[in-house]
């Protein structure tokens, strides 16, 4: 069973960036799911991450049609890391990928 | 960067400006075969102390100073420390006050803010919702210590050109020193020390066309302001070091340039302007054009696009060659929404929907066009998904 691999991509303020990784990271784990959460920044890397099984952008930056993950839209959670909203989706596109491939 | 295949289209002359062809020309023999140093007393560094000279020369007939009021920096920063700093120092002991904006360059403020950590009073006048301070006010916050006002001439925001001659005259009455960072000014409009009244004046080469690294500060002749550095007798003993050559003959140059080209490209960048602001406002519904035309430099557009938000469209625009940027300013640890924006009433939120376009010499008809061609669609597109 491999772990699930989740890339968090954002614009120019690293900080906060890292800070809603971190974010992630600790509500998957506690929630029981085995993911490595990392981060991407546009600015520096401006290409689709390869072999991530889902990517949350703070920034529009790629679409769905570019790449074989979902990809979702996460800006929600530099206001507020907790958004209810945003991370149902998160929640239920994790839980919809890992039944698909029965990884966690 | 994401956009292969693309001609780009820099549309980023307040960040920077490529180097222009005179520039070019005039300093490649100092990277070359005529690489003395200035103060060496032999045939090389006599050619090199000549050239240096001369560039000293180009940039004091560009802003009407004599040669020996200019002194070569590494850059406008270097410029603005020096004074703040200077002016600091000759008053150690019983320290003062200083009047400077809201909306200066952090080069000033974050100086400012060293001072007023170190017992001196600083005054920050406030900005209309133009963004224009009121000359006015500076009088009414002088006090009987204060030692020096220091304001830009134009904002590298949002282009709006300040008062200067007024508060020229206010500072003179007074017997105040004034310094004015005149860094966005000098490729479009005149700049002259006696009519503005300036007794310091800040100019950095690379963006006027001439090399990074390279700057001058005026400093009106008979002003007390002691050494930067201590060393060698360089720059009348003001900034010991030896001189960044090629960068000051670089200098040189393109203060001359701008002093043939800024009628002429002040009209015609204003056509562009306002082809832009016409394009716009005619297809994007609900745009926010932060200073007014008749008091803003033609070379620069902030644009606020409510609901949007500046760094996605940054992307965006990006993705099709388009350089342009932000209205706000990010650092390492945190999203600061734009201090000139909030100075001059707009919420974070509004800050944050905020891009910067500004023009340059290069720039020409299609180039704005190629923006008008994506810019609405992509407002639309990041007011969607915010």
């Amino acid at each position: 069973m491999r772990r699930f691999h989740v890339r968090v991509v954002g614009g120019n303020c690293g900080n906060k960036m890292i800070v809603v990784a971190d974010h992630i990271q600790e509500v998957l784990a506690r929630c029981g799911y085995d993911c490595k959460v990392s981060t991407q920044s546009i600015w520096e890397t401006m290409s689709m991450p390869p072999a991530v099984d889902l990517i949350l952008q703070l920034l529009p930056a790629f679409s769905e049609d570019e790449g074989e993950c979902p990809i979702l839209y996460i800006k929600p959670l530099l206001a507020d890391l907790d958004d209810p909203k945003t991370w149902e989706v998160i929640f239920t596109t994790i839980k919809t990928r890992c039944e698909v491939e029965s990884c966690v | 960067m994401g956009n292969e295949g693309i001609q780009p289209v820099y549309l980023d002359y307040c960040a920077t400006t490529p180097i222009s062809p005179e520039v070019r020309t005039a300093m490649l023999p100092a990277l070359e075969d005529e690489f003395g140093n200035p103060s060496s007393l032999h045939s090389f560094g006599r050619a090199a102390k000549a050239a240096v000279e001369n560039a000293r020369s180009q940039v004091a007939q560009r802003i009407g100073a004599n040669a020996q009021e200019i002194v070569f920096t590494s850059g406008a920063t270097e410029a603005d420390n020096y004074v703040l700093l200077g002016i600091g120092a000759v008053y150690e002991q019983e320290k003062g006050h200083l009047i400077t904006s809201s909306i200066e360059h952090h080069a000033v403020l974050h100086t400012a803010q060293w001072l007023e950590k170190n017992g001196w009073q600083v005054t920050y006048l406030p900005v209309n919702t133009d963004g224009v301070i009121d000359p006015q006010d500076a009088a009414s916050a002088i006090q009987d210590n204060t030692r020096l006002i220091s304001l830009m001439m134009v904002n590298n925001e949002t282009g709006t050109i300040q008062p200067i001659k007024e508060v020229g005259a206010i500072a003179r009455r007074h017997g105040i020193l004034f310094h004015t960072d005149a860094v966005q000014a000098l490729g479009l409009l005149p700049v002259s020390v006696n009519h503005l009244g300036v007794d310091f004046l800040s100019l950095s080469a690379h963006k006027i066309y001439g090399p990074k690294g390279s700057g001058a500060l005026y400093i009106r002749e008979g002003t007390i302001i002691p050494p930067m550095f201590s060393g060698g007798p360089q720059e009348g003993t003001r900034r010991a070091g030896t001189e960044n050559v090629p960068g000051i003959i670089g200098l040189g140059a393109a203060a001359a340039v701008t002093g043939v080209k800024v009628g002429n490209e002040f009209k015609r960048l204003s056509g562009l302007k306002s082809c832009l602001l016409n394009g716009l406002l005619g297809q994007v519904p609900d745009v926010q054009v932060n200073g007014p035309v008749e008091q803003t430099s033609p070379h620069v557009v902030s644009l606020t696009f409510p609901g949007s938000d500046g760094e996605m469209m940054l992307f965006l625009l990006n993705k099709y060659g388009l350089a342009v940027s932000m209205g706000s300013a990010c650092n390492a640890s945190d999203t600061l929404p734009s201090h000139v924006l909030l100075a001059m009433g707009l919420t974070p939120a509004l800050a944050d929907a905020t891009i910067r376009v500004s023009f340059g010499y290069p720039t020409q008809p299609a180039d704005i066009d190629r923006l008008l061609d994506v810019l609405p669609e992509i407002v639309e597109q990041c007011r969607k998904i915010q």
